[in-house]
């Protein structure tokens, strides 16, 4: 039986306004891309025509903001999931009926997985011009599906987390950006900062690694990357990796996107789980309770 | 069917709901009545698994309600004080959400549904988005989704609360009904009056404490060991108030314009002592008479209210 949570979801979303807003953003923003891109390209030549071969380059273009994109409606579109039925006073109603707490969840994140998927969907079209050209293959586009998918997925988890813990939609958005900030920028600073200062030979390759998994832009560059046969991740980070001196880490410079999205999974499914624990009305008053003891038990001593 | 017993729930240092001992049978129709703040919102979470007692104990049917709070869920139908409906949702699709909720099978749903919007007489509004209801057809689907999983336990914080007199008898012939189909129902209200008609029991809470259960006659009785007398002399009524101090069983006396009400704690004897020294001093009564308990008062009184 589908989650009932996510069939509510789907036939409100279907009567609002809202999303077919969101669509239409979302198509016009990747066909001003491309509109942009081949405007600039056929500028930059002499005689006003198009270089095929650069239609590579356009793939990238449209990844980029499809990425951007996801990353910047998924929040939107998860983070008032759980406070809105709040504020809606509704969620008393869906705690007292057979649901768990995880299913609510899921059914929410559902909801917003699914419309992510729809948007990638609409603009398959204009990806197609990537196909007509011959430069991308169909594999390489399905790849990078599904790393937009987990890396909405990972967000939307944490969405819906900070969605369970606060009233206000709006604060939730700003902390789940907040963090994907912290995740492209703050891993990126740990990077380069030792490389600056003590010079790209003497950072260790497995620690610029690891430092490096939970980064969602350069893991979709990483993939980029090797999709249109270029080494730029590795060349940039992992300067002086030898062949022969650590394979996973030979491995890991070439294959990062791979080792994200393990990130992706797990981080996802940890704030999935703790959304539902938050939102548990019996679970969450144990601790309070616990709280409420010991401080009873503090004040007694004094 | 329900039992609490000695619950406690603290929010902080504030007690909402104080040591309440409690008890309600099978197909027993139960008021909670108290003032605003008496704790009777916070009892209705607790029973219904959506807040977590500090301390005591919700025994229904049989089973704790913070042990297992979702094996209650089938048997417990809760419709909280104030709730919301979602945009862009018709009556049956919300009616049918909340049947998928309670994981009833898809083809079960259209003749539960069908036959609860009977019950509440929403049948002409199915094809209705909820929020373009009224506030009363709101109430009574929300009565009729917290009933679509047939549960034996009904749970009702205020059911009438903020409904037209009219919208408040057709809720109050809804739960006639349910009380004809031998459901449990706790109900509460901070008129008594209301709650009278239709509850076997009442329950008076107040600051958080049971001030008072039983039926609703025992509950006028216990007004009666209090007796109101009123008094309404034509004339010296000062004189008569003189008189009425010098009286040993006299505990307050109130003076209105007209008359006078005292509270008195003798017997009968020793009242129709009083009536004959009034007499006797030549006063001229026009009324004497013991003032009927109504239900107002008996609230004003269990709660404190001390100046009727
Ligand atoms: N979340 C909360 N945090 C702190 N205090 C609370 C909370 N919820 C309720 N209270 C307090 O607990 C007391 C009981 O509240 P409750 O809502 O149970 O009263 P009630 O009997 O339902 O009143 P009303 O007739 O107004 O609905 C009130 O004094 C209220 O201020
Ligand atoms: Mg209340």
């Amino acid at each position: 039986m589908m989650n009932p949570v996510l069939r509510r979801e789907t036939i409100t979303s279907l009567r609002g306004w809202k999303n077919y807003a969101v669509l239409t953003f979302y198509l016009f923003m990747m066909t001003l891309g491309a509109f942009i891109f081949f405007y600039s390209s056929a500028y930059e030549s002499y005689r006003f025509t198009f270089d095929p071969q650069s239609v590579v380059y356009l793939y990238v273009v449209l990844g980029s903001i499809q990425m951007a994109l996801i990353v910047l409606s998924v929040p939107a579109l998860t983070a008032g999931s759980i406070s809105g039925e709040r504020e809606r006073q509704t969620l008393d109603l869906l705690l007292v009926t057979k649901l768990s707490p995880f299913s609510i969840v899921i059914g929410k994140l559902l909801s917003s997985m699914a419309f992510v998927l729809l948007l990638i969907v609409s603009t398959l079209p204009v990806f197609s011009i990537v196909f007509y050209f011959g430069s991308v293959g169909i594999g390489s586009v399905l790849t990078l599906v599904c790393f937009t998918l987990t890396t909405a997925y990972m967000l939307g988890g944490i969405s819906v987390f900070f969605s369970c813990i606060y009233k206000k939609t709006v604060v939730s958005i700003m902390l789940v950006y907040i963090f994907t900030g912290i995740l492209c920028f703050g891993t990126l600073i740990l990077v380069v900062l030792p490389m600056a200062v003590r010079g790209g030979n003497q950072v260790s390759n497995t620690v610029t690694l690891f430092k490096l998994i939970p980064n969602p832009g350069v893991a979709f560059f990483s993939l980029i990357d090797g999709q249109i046969g270029s080494n730029i991740i590795k060349d940039v980070f992992f300067e002086y990796t030898q062949p022969s001196k650590n394979s996973f880490i030979q491995w890991g410079a070439e294959h990062l996107w791979i080792l994200h999205i393990i990130f992706q999974l797990v981080v996802g499914s940890v704030f999935i789980a703790l959304a539902a624990g938050s939102i548990n009305p019996v679970r969450e008053h144990k601790q309070k309770n616990k709280r409420a003891k010991t401080n009873g038990k503090g004040k007694s001593e004094v | 069917m329900l039992e609490i017993k000695e619950l406690v729930k603290n929010y902080g240092k504030f007690t909402a709901v104080d040591h309440l001992t409690l008890s309600v049978g099978k197909g027993a129709v139960c008021g909670f009545v108290g003032p605003n703040g008496a704790g009777k919102t916070t009892t209705m979470r607790i029973m219904a698994g959506l807040l977590k007692a500090t301390d005591g104990s919700v025994v229904i049917d049989g089973v704790e309600v913070t042990k297992n709070p979702r094996a209650l869920r089938e048997k417990i139908g809760y419709m909280p004080d104030f709730f919301g409906v979602y945009d862009n949702l018709k009556v049956t699709e919300y009616m049918d959400f909340y049947a998928g909720a309670y994981g009833i099978a898809y083809k079960e749903r259209g003749p539960i549904i069908d036959n609860l919007l009977e019950i509440v007489d929403l049948s002409h509004k199915k094809e209705s988005y909820v929020d373009s209801l009224s506030r009363g057809m709101k109430q009574r689907l929300c009565l009729a989704r917290s009933l679509v999983h047939d549960p034996e336990l009904l749970i009702l914080d205020e059911p009438a609360s903020g409904l037209d007199p009219r919208a408040r008898v057709e809720i109050k012939e809804v739960l006639k009904q349910l009380q004809g189909m031998g459901k449990t129902i706790v109900i509460s209200s901070h008129i008594l009056p209301e709650l009278a008609e239709m509850c076997t029991e009442i329950c008076i809470i107040n600051g958080g404490k049971l001030a008072a259960q039983g039926s609703v006659q025992e509950i006028m009785q216990k007004l009666s060991q209090k007796r109101i007398i009123h008094v309404q002399p034509l004339g010296e009524k000062e004189k008569m108030i003189q008189i009425l101090k010098e009286q040993p069983f006299i505990r307050s006396i109130i003076e209105n314009s007209q008359d006078v009400d005292f509270d008195f704690a003798g017997t009968n004897e020793q009242l129709a002592g009083v009536l004959k020294q009034l007499v006797l001093a030549d006063i001229p009564l026009i009324s004497f008479k013991e003032k009927e308990g109504n239900l107002e008062e008996v609230f004003m009184q269990i709660t404190g209210g001390e100046s009727v």
